[in-house]
């Protein structure tokens, strides 16, 4: 299946792979097609459960200035985003395509997320932001705006 | 969230309260893009919703504004009808399950 969403001819442009379980191995999959595909525009990683939260990292980290994704949605994941919501940031910050983010019903401590709000300031290209059911507070809602 | 061309925000079922609804209504009033606002479910009552008028008042952006499942009493619901005599953008206003009554409503209208 990977080779196939890999291949050039491929115009694949939206993939939904909800719930699955991430291994390294899964993660480092996900890592590769953001790399490599460029016809992907949406990508939707709701409800899906990690080994480790680490695992969520090896793509967390590919939503870059390379990354063409366009609508991103991680509803719901497991565990939760605590350890690697910073990582999400910090490519965010880069990236210059991505227009939705949808991160409903996330559990996520109030530092990562404060941090991550911090780290999305440069971005200019996200119109539209869901982070609806993420125990945001007054406290992450400064760093937000 | 001033640089940035955000248009859709959904805020729902948070812990904001009405010190966190002011310092976003001061953000958001530099802000010339949000036309989406969804604050449904969180802790607001009727001292953030003076911030949100005061915002709403200098707005002519915004097009849907979610406030359902607050804590919205009569004296809210009096400030916001206030403004929507006056505002001609908005076009969905959401104030479901607060805690107006039937005396405050039919104020508001």
């Amino acid at each position: 299946m990977i080779s196939s969403v890999l291949n050039e001819r491929c115009r694949l442009g939206i993939l939904k792979l909800r719930g699955i379980a991430v291994s390294k191995l899964e993660g480092k999959v996900i890592q590769y097609i953001l790399m490599k595909n460029k016809q992907l525009h949406t990508l939707d990683l709701s409800f899906c459960k990690a080994e480790l939260p680490e695992h969520f990292e090896f793509f967390m980290q590919k939503f870059d200035n390379f990354c063409n994704i366009r609508f991103l949605t991680m509803e719901s994941m497991q565990p939760d985003l605590s350890t690697s919501i910073e990582v999400l940031g910090e490519a965010l910050a880069l990236n210059t395509k991505l227009e939705c983010l949808i991160l409903r019903d996330n559990k996520i401590k109030w530092i990562p997320y404060s941090n991550f709000w911090q780290y999305l300031i440069p971005n200019k290209t996200l119109r539209k932001i869901n982070v609806a059911k993420t125990e945001l507070t007054d406290k992450v809602l400064t760093k937000l705006v | 969230m001033q640089d940035i061309s955000l248009v859709d925000l959904d805020l729902s079922k948070n812990q904001i309260t009405d010190s966190g609804l002011a310092t976003l209504c001061e953000s958001l009033k530099l802000n010339k893009s949000i036309e989406f606002l969804n604050l449904a479910g969180n802790l607001l009552k009727d001292e953030g919703f003076k911030s949100m008028v005061d915002y709403l008042a200098a707005n002519t952006k915004l097009k849907e504004l979610s406030l359902g499942s607050n804590k919205i009493t009569n004296e809210g619901l009096l400030n916001l009808a206030g403004f929507l005599a006056q505002n001609h953008t908005l076009q969905m206003l959401d104030i479901s399950r607060n805690n107006f009554t039937d005396y405050g409503f039919s104020l508001f209208c």
